[in-house]
């Protein structure tokens, strides 16, 4: 570091104040690094990398640098489908804007949807939480919407152009 | 006179150094916000607002498990005062003023400060939407918390020296933990595809990505045609990830590292669509130019005018 340095006119010693903070940057730091590290590495640490785990996002600090080292490379894309009191349904995706980044976290998560959705607490509300939004954009005659799941494997693989598997994910109905 | 190991550490932790470098990434740092927080204003209903797709009372709570594992944490939002569109586009317009402000270097520490904590409380309130690029962004807005933003090439260091008053001072600690947090994402990354990732050390990872519609550009395929490229970026990718945390901090090494992460970089905004993890990487490599560099680049004359008129006063 010091190679990199020029020397400054107003050179000032460290004052107390700044030591501490110096020091609590610096365990800090040392936390983001034990807890960015896979958990094969600290499984031995459990409740101190929780403990750790739950000091830095409180601060903001997440630390997951989980890029593109899934395990699974199932492609899923998500199909919203909307059914009225007349039994009329339609494809309503397109008007679900947010759909981008939904296909992100599904993505991310490399595991099939099912299990997401039981290992995972969070999707389920957040599936409800775009029905609700959806059905007050689409109007109250809606009476169902339903979410499901694309699997698009074989076609990156083989070439195939349509989709091999349809999963039900969700489904939110009004009465 | 051999020095104590304390002295050393001192001298490692707490040397003044040139601020310049720590200016021109709040300037990259600041541009990088600005344009995310115009995307963000453009998709400000349906993402921000008590309509949204994800309402608050979900967004709340989302995300207390972290890889499998429950991590309770305090969630804390500005958006948690008030689930009012009113709220959050006043909340957007402080956005706004605090990036111009911190870009341009004016009140730099409560702009910073500003900065960091809204970011975070935008992230909170719409969980999904995230990536890489959004993650460095939040983790550099706060150590910028700690460092002398202002120092150069800002609107208080102008004002400081037509005012004559004392410098501020920048020290080798903030300028370590900048480029720390770049080495640990290296690492991290580097570590989780090795123990975490098959593809990655059966060298398929780079041909299955470029397959992902979601991610690979339109042209990416075209590249799974070329024999053996595929194999060859996903291990140099893993050799790159792992030899920039470990040499950087070596001189002789660390120009060579930096232009091949500005060649990889790139490489990875031409072929796959990441958001804003490219542009915010490349501004963090910034800390890691040294004051000579920038006189060699920027050349001697411009660079005494930059430092005299918007740098840290001369002797």
């Amino acid at each position: 570091m010091t190679s990199q340095t020029t020397p400054h006119p107003n050179s000032l010693a460290a004052s107390r104040g700044e030591r501490l903070l110096v020091l609590w940057l610096t365990v800090t730091f040392l936390l983001c690094v034990f807890s960015a590290v896979p958990n094969e590495l600290t499984a031995s640490h459990g409740p101190f990398r929780r403990a750790a785990r739950s000091y830095l996002r409180t601060l903001g600090l997440d630390q997951y640098w989980k890029m593109f080292v899934g395990n699974d490379w199932d492609i899923p894309q998500l199909r919203i489908i909307a059914t009225t009191a007349s039994g009329a349904s339609s494809d309503v995706t397109h008007l679900c804007l947010h759909q981008e980044a939904l296909y992100r976290r599904l993505l991310d998560d490399h595991v099939a949807v099912a299990h997401i959705v039981l290992a995972r607490g969070d999707l389920p509300q957040v599936l409800a939480s775009y029905a609700r939004a959806l059905r007050a954009r689409l109007g109250a005659d809606v009476r169902e919407i339903r979410f499901e799941q694309l699997f698009r494997t074989a076609r990156l693989r083989r070439g195939s152009r349509e989709p091999t598997t349809v999963v039900p994910l969700a489904v939110y109905a009004w009465d | 006179v051999k020095k104590s190991a304390i002295q050393r550490f001192d001298e490692f932790l707490y040397t003044p150094v040139d601020p310049l470098p720590i200016g021109l990434f709040r300037i990259a740092f600041g541009i990088v916000l600005l344009f995310r927080f115009i995307t963000l204003c453009l998709e400000f209903n349906p993402l921000f607002t008590p309509d949204s797709f994800v309402a608050w009372e979900v967004a709340r709570s989302f995300g207390q498990s972290v890889t499998g594992e429950t991590v309770p944490y305090y969630r804390w939002s500005l958006f948690g005062i008030s689930d009012t569109t009113l709220w959050a586009r006043l909340l957007f317009i402080g956005y706004g003023i605090s990036i111009l402000a911190f870009l341009v270097g004016w009140r730099t520490k409560v702009a910073a400060f500003l900065v960091f904590v809204l970011t975070v409380s935008i992230h909170r309130r719409e969980p999904i939407l995230w990536t890489g690029g959004d993650l460095v962004i939040q983790c550099f807005a706060f150590w910028l918390l700690f460092v002398p933003a202002g120092a150069a090439l800002s609107l208080d260091a102008c004002r400081r020296a037509q005012r004559g008053g004392s410098p501020q001072v920048a020290r080798a600690w903030g300028l370590l933990l900048l480029q720390s947090q770049v080495a640990l994402i290296y690492f991290s990354t580097f570590l989780l595809k090795l123990f975490e990732a098959p593809a990655w050390t059966n060298g398929t990872a780079m041909a299955e990505t470029w397959r992902l519609p979601f991610y690979a550009r339109p042209w990416s395929h075209v590249l799974l045609g070329v024999p053996g490229l595929a194999e060859a970026a996903t291990w140099g990718t893993m050799v790159f990830e792992i030899a920039f945390p470990l040499l950087i901090w070596s001189p002789r090494f660390r120009p060579w590292l930096l232009w091949f992460g500005v060649a990889f970089h790139l490489a990875i905004e031409l072929t796959m669509r990441t958001g804003t993890f490219t542009w915010a990487m490349l501004a963090a490599y910034i800390p890691f130019l040294t004051a000579s560099s920038l006189h060699h680049w920027v050349g001697d004359a411009l660079y005494r005018r930059i430092s005299m008129r918007c740098g840290p006063a001369k002797p």
